[in-house]
């Protein structure tokens, strides 16, 4: 077990490494010049030129990797070219309103997800089954920002349930502030992931609804219900615990296109907002912390695996 | 009791039901509990008064002299002087209380009215003169440079009086455009590094807050100038990265007012809010003289008769808006409409200008994309393509349009420039209007005839001189043929009913002052 982690702890600080040297690649080969973007059309080029070396962008581009990459090391993401503030402040202060987000559109993914996956898998030629299962075609087919702008226009526009789009308002602050705030985007988001969601559950449910272990219980009187809850539930949910894993990864990596639509300030729509504006430190930092958000999650499920599946050792 | 299969089913279809009903109360349960929460939220929905919630989607600087046109710059700085909303330009005193020109049109002194800076600190004429040698650096003076070339030295005559000597005589006109437009700025924040991230001016509200990209709070100045203004306590700006996002929150309920929005959405939203225009800027169809075929002097007069300002108006304006023909607005005083009879769209005349030209019949138009700026090209590309003339339209993302406009590398676009105010010669303030080699439209080749023209405006002192000049810079503008107007462009604003008073000045900056909600 703990070789494992070491091992997985070594791959990574390589992928964050690598995952580094593209994020640095890729801002840089964007057209457009942050000092620009900064100083508007107005700008002489002597400006420009003093902002560009005041933004510590005046040396090569692999000189200003290592030294980018030497300060990232001790924690150290630099400071954003618009605020002025540490790169690693601008995360943490949207880090919460993503995360709330994120905890919402889980939530909301698995109380749709597990009872549409359980009837699909267990009643797929009922009305219900049938039903439900155009819900997860239609949930996979429709995208996420058609179905965020359809919402707005319908719940927020129309009919003025809710707001269309919202400040972050923190749940352990205003729970019902919160809540109106973070359940369209949430709603928006968790329609797809929830497709998918049952989608792998009920395909999984339905391969273990036939295994000779259910058939045994069956016969040995064990109540159905119990059946489904004790035997086939809990197996069929390794598969879903991965989806349900990589989902998250990419909640807290940035709902960016949800974000942007329902003008949500997480971390998404800074992503977003500092890409438009060429901010490369705070582009390059919160990439990086994206990335190793998700590493740290895949981890994580890996670890959970052997939990709910005693027979899978990590070595 | 056992149960049997068919029982156990039963179960777990009402547990399933159960627990459908129970997410759908969850589901549905959330909003209104939500609702419940933010009753007493203080800015949802708003219209509560002495407080305004606007939405925008503009960027923010917090150094006024680095910003053309803005939402929340009126409401941290005091400017010298300011003019009325409504177009005319009868000087108001403002953080000037009194100025004084000269006889021979060769100075002027200003008395700075007695007050004080956000910070405590009072006003004083040290702070004129750091500013004025910020603006005329043209590294550090960005759209103040050009406006105050005009001054040879700034001189604090006493605590609250400055006096500005010229180079030579030179208009009121231009001297009060330059009063209108000098922000008042502690001289020790005086620099770009320092204003970035706080504001030190002595206008009508304070910085409380502020969050990028998310918000910026305002708060009263209890020590304004002007006693009893401004009538709000409190305006918040929430940024939206997106204006279909920002109308559907006005819509919605989550902002008291949008602002900075497009055309298209002013009939929807008539009914329901109150349509405030500002003054707004001008679109221009701009050629780079530099690069063929726009090197070809007739060949840029042909494209410019080929614009249907009134087709542009309709369906890109939506109907706001005035045609103009060269880079100046109806009220500047070197406005004159003629030119839209003798040089406007002429399809005939443009065809027969191309043939005669000799020159290339093809070029592509660089635009900033998802601006009313590609509508316009598009229009313009239809009635080219009747005279034989292929426009491609290549949009690109701002930052990489900005690079390359900068790069002087676009052909041809559409952008947009502020308002002249009322002294022509402050035409020559944007990079491809500029007199200098930094022009970006002619490089080190800037026409002498505009140099001159743009020189004669800026010191005709007679009414007589003044309209001849102004002829000279029109006729030169219309020769050239690098800076087709198109039309006014104006700001548009959707508030809640229950919000009076918000304007634009002159230069399109918001002036919350009277603003009541």
């Amino acid at each position: 077990m703990y070789g494992h982690l070491i091992r997985r702890l070594l791959q990574f600080a390589v992928v964050l490494l690598l995952g580094s040297i593209a994020v640095w690649a890729f801002t840089f080969a964007l057209p457009g010049d942050p000092a620009s973007v900064l100083l508007g059309p107005d700008a002489s080029e002597a400006e420009l030129s003093a902002t560009r070396e005041r933004l510590g962008l005046g040396g090569s581009v692999v000189e200003q990797y290592l030294s980018w990459i030497g300060h990232a090391v001790s924690g150290d993401l630099g400071a954003s070219y618009y605020s002025g503030q540490p790169v690693v402040r601008e995360l943490f202060d949207r880090i919460p309103a993503t995360v709330q987000l994120a905890a919402f559109a889980m939530a909301l993914t698995l109380l749709i997800a597990v009872p549409v996956g359980i009837v699909v898998a267990l009643r797929p030629h009922s009305v219900a089954g049938r039903l439900l299962q155009g819900y997860l075609t239609a949930g996979l087919a429709v995208p996420t920002f058609w179905l965020g702008l359809l919402l707005i226009i319908v719940l927020a526009v129309q009919l003025q349930w809710l707001p269309a789009s919202s400040d972050f308002i923190p749940v352990w602050q205003d729970p019902g502030g919160a809540s109106t705030a973070t359940i369209l985007p949430a709603l928006a988001v968790a329609v797809h992931t929830s497709s998918v969601t049952a989608r792998f559950l009920a395909t999984s449910l339905g391969e273990v609804m036939g295994k000779d272990y259910i058939r045994t219980a069956r016969a040995k009187g064990v109540p159905e219900r119990d059946v489904i809850r004790r035997h086939a539930l809990r197996n069929a949910s390794l598969p879903t615990v991965t989806i349900v894993g990589l989902q998250l990864g990419s909640f807290l990596g940035g709902t960016v296109v949800i974000e942007a639509v329902f003008n949500y300030p997480g971390l998404g729509r800074l992503l977003y907002t500092a890409i438009g504006e060429r901010d490369y430190a705070l582009v390059q930092g919160g990439v990086l912390f994206v990335v190793a958000t998700f590493l740290l999650l895949n981890l994580f499920v890996d670890t959970l695996y052997a939990v709910l599946d005693p027979r899978i050792r990590l070595t | 009791m056992p149960t049997s299969p068919i029982q156990s089913r039963l179960i777990a279809r009402r547990t399933l039901l159960r627990a459908g009903f129970l997410a759908a109360g969850a589901v549905a349960g959330a909003p209104l509990l939500g609702a419940c929460g933010s009753g007493s939220s203080e800015s949802s929905g708003g219209g509560t008064t002495g407080r305004i919630t606007l939405g925008t989607t503009k960027i923010m600087q917090f150094d006024p002299y680095l910003t053309n046109t803005d939402i929340h710059i009126h409401s941290f700085y005091t400017y010298l002087l300011d003019y009325p909303p409504d177009g005319t330009y009868e000087p108001i005193p403002a953080g000037a209380e009194r100025w004084e020109l000269a006889s021979d049109g060769t100075s002027v002194t200003i008395t700075l009215r007695e007050a004080t800076y956000h910070s405590g600190e009072p006003v004083t004429a040290d702070d004129v003169v750091t500013g004025v040698t910020r603006a005329q650096d043209p590294d550090a003076g960005f759209t103040l440079a050009q406006p105050t070339a005009f001054i040879a030295a700034a001189t604090a005559v006493d605590e609250r009086t400055v006096r500005l000597d010229f180079h030579q005589p030179t208009p009121e006109s231009l001297v009060l455009d330059w009063m209108f437009a000098f922000p008042l700025v502690l001289a020790a924040s005086n620099t770009p590094a320092a204003l970035e991230r706080e504001p030190a001016g002595s206008g009508p509200f304070r910085l409380a807050d502020f969050r990028r990209d998310q918000r910026l709070v305002l708060e009263k100045n209890p020590d304004f100038y002007d006693d009893g203004k401004p009538f709000l306590d409190e305006v918040e700006y929430r940024f939206f990265t997106d204006e279909d996002a920002l109308v559907a929150g006005l819509e919605s309920g989550s902002v008291d007012g949008a602002a900075y929005i497009g055309f298209r959405h002013a009939d929807r939203l008539r009914d329901r809010f109150t349509m405030v225009e500002g003054n707004g800027r001008m679109s221009l169809f701009f050629m780079n003289a530099i690069i063929p075929p726009f090197d070809n002097k007739l060949l840029r007069q042909a494209l410019a008769r080929a614009i249907d300002r009134n087709r542009i108006l309709e369906q890109v304006n939506f109907g706001i808006g005035d045609p103009v023909y060269t880079a100046f607005m109806p009220s500047s005083p070197a406005f004159d409409p003629a030119y839209l009879d003798s040089n406007g769209f002429d399809l005939d005349a443009a065809a027969a200008l191309l043939e005669q030209s000799g020159g290339g019949t093809s070029a592509v138009a660089g635009v900033a994309s998802g601006t009313p700026a590609v509508q316009t090209l598009e229009i313009i590309q239809a009635d080219l393509k009747k005279i034989g003339f292929d426009l491609e339209i290549a949009p690109q993302e701002e930052a990489a349009y900005l690079e390359a406009l900068f790069a002087s590398e676009l052909q041809c676009t559409v952008a947009y420039q502020p308002n002249n105010l009322q002294s022509p010669s402050l035409i020559a303030r944007g990079r491809q209007m500029l007199t200098t080699e930094a022009n970006t439209t002619f490089g080190a080749a800037v026409p002498p005839a505009y140099v001159e023209a743009v020189g004669a405006a800026g010191t005709a002192m007679t009414p007589e001189d003044q309209q001849a000049a102004y002829a000279a810079l029109n006729s030169t503008l219309i020769d050239e043929a690098w800076a087709i107007g198109i039309s006014t462009v104006p700001s548009l604003f959707a508030l809640d009913k229950r919000i009076t008073g918000l304007v634009t000045d002159a230069r399109d900056f918001v002036d919350l002052t009277d603003t009541k909600g």
